[in-house]
């Protein structure tokens, strides 16, 4: 029979505390003794909560009879100085005032928690490297097709030729990625991201390990013993923080590899941000000997004191060297450097710098804000400020205790607004995929630094007196005699209203200007989750398997392979199960330039000539639901078969004018042969960016080139992840040592894709300061309105005396309180035109100048305002005349 | 009379029912003895504030008794009306008396 928290709790804040207990107590009692066993406990408790509602004006009252006028002469006390003076009286000043002084408080908060926020993050992803030196780092990049190509990977021999060849760098190394299972004594298999380096990556890096040593050129080496560095964080995860661990065996694929060294703890590295082992590149034969093999990254660190120019006449000198060596697959190879931060962090630079403008911005409309409220209490306080000056304060004690006040009111709100940015800025890192998280620089434990800490005190600061000027201004000027004079007609200079009306305007204008951004991308985002990927991601799951070295003999893949979708397509709710090697939008997998029977041949336009490879099961196209277009789909394929493949509609346009059956190809890394046939056209997939243009895409059949790493699509009947324990005991059942890994939904795979995800992180920090603006703007224009009223109170009352109709007084306010939200809206709309221009990068599908977004924001703005008016235009409604026009 | 000493309707209504009840007149009972013979729903915040402004005129006095398990464990704070509040209560009775005093309400009249 407890009466309803949140209710009671409502009373007791708004009572005056002396009369809390006593009333509180007498609701409690007779809600027990007399309301409950009468009327029940649900009609007691609404009977509870109209009571504590009921009170809620007569709380009001009883507080206001409780507040003494504030002292206007401020006595010193004998021996204590004047800072201590102004404190206190500061202090009695706030507490007599708690709506203004929280007010106050808040809007200060959320400007510096939204602007420490944001620096925090953008800080974080542009601060230079945790490497030595980064600037030096540069990641190589190699262009073999024509001049649109894209950048790309170098191959072994490629990267040979770099290390012996170009002279501008101090360190060239190189590195890939991939995943191994690791087993553990007593413990399931798992399968870790593992990444690859030859020799030279760490010390590249600039990175030495915690413990152990690093690899060097004879770990590359094939027939070299076994070797894996572990991550500082697998080391404790895994091993328990194993101080000999160095030297110990660990199983990786049923192997056992040496431990050689544990990396530090603060090492990331972005571009395999996820990885947890580390081993040598150990390539293979068809690796190390083929040319246009390409799968390795490279990375290298510039010698000091060498410019770009020179950069790019050596790499052009390299390239040249390619072509020497291999006319056929390099025909016209093109090297390129790119910083290896802008490498991390990519597409995400000018957004960045875009969302710091804009919390400069924030910060700005903030102190407009509190500047806007202190003004308005200013207006007020004319008297006690000019009795004060008559008496003898002298401007400058004025202005020293009003500097006082502003601090103490923008210390503590400043305080709290950077511990609730930093909390803000770690639920936003928090918020992000794991793989977006481990693929940014510095996100990894967003601590508070020690700068930006700095930064933020220092702004909190410098806004809290920069707001405190506003009222100095006032006083600095102050004209004792006139104040006396007006004394108790307390209407604010006009000059002040014109002020606060222009912060109003400002307000609204970027308000406007941010909700305008973050509506733009939000309808951007939704548009590319509309866009079709060219198959129906809907109760779709998808997993990774790799199968061990033993499952390569002979046709063992191809036989696990069949036997383990059967099993899985055996589960009940599952409609079908198929496999791909690369999913879509997980990466750029493999890729291949082609030749066509019957047309002469010629490296050039070959090398130009490129598609996606994919190997897929038979019934692929089916569970995916991409429509067969022309031909038929694989069906019973055999290994010993015609070589058959099909190709996507782009591969049917692009290179056959839309009629591509019954041609042959071949491929230059089977070095010709065989000739494959194509037999059918599917409808196109998008495996690249949800915002690009699908790329040409060959499909095998896994009966004819059968892989040991794959992905298993399955679609159910209804939620697929629900699939998840029974696929992962499927696997089990057939082979423990095969871990299921990366299970993720279809919508997953889409909504994490990096298309999706950058604009997201856009998103969400926009989104962030748009709503702190708006609400910014309306406590503005609340401000505005609740001053003019107060200032207006003795001209309402006297209209309404004269017969003014309730209508008349409405119009009033609104004009009072709307013309200057409207003049920011004027303002506002080419000011958003022009600013959605920095964020057309991110614009998918929707131009910058879209109407519907912009109508959208207006009308939320002034909807808001409308909201920021009605209490202040409900109280003059309501103003009773008589004591109005007393009131003076 | 003084000006201070002027009682509202809703005030003499509390200050009569803290004479009924009394010396067991505190927040809840005085709600309900109103509730019951006024016939007038009121909020606990509304007898509070007229108790307050009542205590600050002088026209009560109140002193905090025992606290009880039904209460949460808070105090009761009973209230007695003093001299002055006597005073203020017979003046506005005789106000009242003088004004009706010869009065007839004309029905017909009162209703145009």
């Amino acid at each position: 029979m407890r009466p309803p928290r949140v209710a009671r709790a409502l009373l007791r804040v708004s009572l005056p505390r002396d009369v809390r207990d006593a009333a509180v107590g007498d609701l409690d009692e007779e809600f027990r003794t007399h309301v409950v066993p009468r009327a029940g406990l649900r009609a007691a408790r609404a009977w509870y909560w109209s009571q504590a509602i009921g009170s809620l004006p007569s709380s009001v009252k009883l507080r206001a009879a409780r507040r003494t006028p504030a002292p206007f002469i401020v006595r010193r006390r004998p021996g204590t100085g004047i800072l201590m003076t102004d404190l206190r009286h500061g202090l009695r000043l706030l507490y007599r005032n708690p709506t203004f002084t929280l007010t106050v408080m808040v809007t200060h908060g959320l400007g510096v928690a939204v602007t420490c926020a944001v620096v925090s993050i953008v800080y974080a992803l542009l601060r230079p490297l945790p490497y030595p030196d980064p600037d030096r780092l540069v990641h190589l990049h190699e262009l073999v097709g024509g001049p649109e190509s894209a950048p790309g990977h170098a191959s072994y021999p490629d990267y040979l030729e770099l290390r012996r060849g170009a002279r501008s760098f101090e360190r060239i190394a190189g590195y890939s990625g991939g995943s191994r299972t690791l087993t553990l004594p007593g413990a399931p298999a798992e399968r870790l991201v593992m990444a690859e380096a030859t020799d030279g990556l760490f010390e590249t890096l600039g990175v030495a390990p915690a413990m152990g040593r690093l690899f060097d050129a004879s770990d590359t080496r094939r027939d070299a013993p076994s070797v894996v560095m572990l991550s500082d964080g697998a080391w404790r995860r895994r091993f328990g923080a194993d101080p000999s661990i160095v030297g110990r065996a660990v199983s990786l694929n049923g192997q056992p590899h040496t431990v050689i060294a544990v990396l530090p703890a603060g090492f990331e590295f972005p571009l395999r941000g996820l990885a947890e082992l580390w081993l040598p590149v150990r390539p293979s034969r068809a690796q190390q000997e083929r040319q246009y093999f390409h799968w390795m990254d490279v990375i290298a660190r510039l010698k000091k004191d060498v410019g770009p120019d020179q950069v790019r006449d050596d790499l052009a000198r390299v390239a040249h060297r390619f072509t020497d060596a291999d006319p056929v697959n390099h025909p016209a190879p093109r090297l390129t450097a790119v910083p290896l931060h802008d490498e991390m962090i990519g597409s995400l630079r000018t957004p960045m710098l875009v969302l710091t403008a804009a919390v400069a911005l924030v910060m700005l409309v903030t102190c407009a804000n509190v500047a806007g409220l202190l003004l308005a209490r200013a207006a007020g306080r004319d008297r006690e400020m000019s009795v004060r000056a008559a008496v003898g304060a002298s401007r400058g004690r004025l202005v020293s205790q009003l500097l006082v006040e502003s601090l103490l009111l923008g210390i503590p709100g400043g305080l709290l607004g950077i511990a609730a940015g930093h909390a803000a800025a770690r639920a936003f890192v928090a918020s992000l995929p794991v793989n977006a998280r481990a693929t940014l620089p510095n996100l990894q434990d967003l601590a508070i630094d020690p700068g930006i800490a700095s930064l933020s005190v220092a702004i909190a600061v410098a806004a809290a007196l920069l707001f405190g000027a506003a009222p100095m201004w006032r006083y600095a000027r102050a004209n004792v005699s006139a104040g006396l004079a007006g004394a108790g007609r307390s209407s604010p200079g006009v000059a002040v209203g014109r002020l606060r009306n222009a912060l109003v305007v400002t307000q609204v204008a970027l308000a406007l200007m941010l909700l305008a951004g973050a509506g733009l991308i939000g309808k951007s985002v939704y548009r590319l989750l509309q866009v079709s990927p060219g198959f129906d991601a809907t109760n779709l799951l998808t997993a990774r398997l790799n199968l061990p070295p033993a499952y390569e003999a002979g046709d063992r893949a191809l036989q696990f392979h069949h036997a383990f979708l059967d099993r899985i397509r055996a589960l009940p709710g599952v409609v079908g199960a198929e496999s791909i090697d690369q999913l879509p939008l997980t990466g750029s997998g493999n890729n291949g330039s082609f030749a066509i029977d019957g047309q002469p041949h010629d490296p050039v336009t070959e090398s130009g000539r490129s598609a996606g490879l994919r190997t897929i099961s038979p019934g692929y196209f089916r569970v995916m639901r991409i429509p067969l277009l022309a031909g038929r789909a694989f069906s019973n394929e055999t290994a010993t078969g015609t070589p058959v493949v099909v190709v996507n509609r782009t591969f049917a346009q692009r290179f056959f004018g839309g009629a591509p059956l019954g041609h042959r190809i071949s491929f230059v890394f089977f070095r010709g042969e065989p000739q494959w046939e194509i037999i059918g056209v599917v409808g196109d997939e998008q495996f690249v960016e949800l915002d690009r243009d699908p790329i040409p895409v060959v499909y095998f059949s896994a009966a004819q080139d059968s892989p040991t790493a794959f992905s298993i699509v399955v679609r159910a009947h209804g939620d697929s992840a629900s699939l998840t324990p029974s696929i992962r005991a499927a696997a089990a059942e057939m082979d423990r040592q095969l871990p299921i890994f990366g299970v993720r939904t279809m919508e997953q795979i889409l909504s994490e894709s990096p298309a999706v995800l950058t604009r997201r992180i856009v998103l969400s920090l926009l989104a962030i300061f748009a709503g702190a603006t708006v609400i910014l703007a309306a406590v503005g224009i609340y401000g505005v309105l609740a001053e003019a009223l107060v200032a207006r109170t003795r001209e309402i009352g006297v209209r309404v005396a004269l017969g003014a109709a309730r209508r008349d007084v409405v119009r009033l306010m609104l004009r009072r309180g709307l013309t200057p939200v409207v003049i920011g809206v004027v303002i506002g709309v080419p000011a958003a035109l022009a600013s959605a221009r920095m964020l057309r990068s991110l614009l998918y599908e929707v131009t910058a100048t879209d109407v519907t977004t912009l109508t959208g924001v207006v009308v939320a703005i002034l909807a808001v305002a409308a909201i920021a008016c009605a209490v202040p235009t409900w109280r003059a409604v309501r103003l009773d005349p008589a004591s109005a026009i007393r009131q003076e | 009379m003084p000006r201070g000493d002027h009682l509202g309707e809703f005030e003499q209504v509390v200050l009569l029912a803290v004479l009924r009840l009394d010396p067991e007149a505190y927040g809840m009972r005085i709600r309900r003895e109103i509730e019951a013979r006024a016939g007038r729903r009121t909020s606990i915040g509304a007898i509070y504030a007229t108790l307050d402004r009542l205590t600050t005129k002088g026209f009560l006095r109140a002193r905090d008794g025992q606290p009880g398990p039904e209460r949460s464990g808070l105090a009761r704070r009973f209230f007695t009306v003093t001299r002055r509040g006597i005073d203020a209560l017979e003046t506005a009775r005789d106000l009242h008396a003088r004004m009706w005093a010869g009065v007839q309400l004309q029905r017909a009249r009162a209703k145009v």
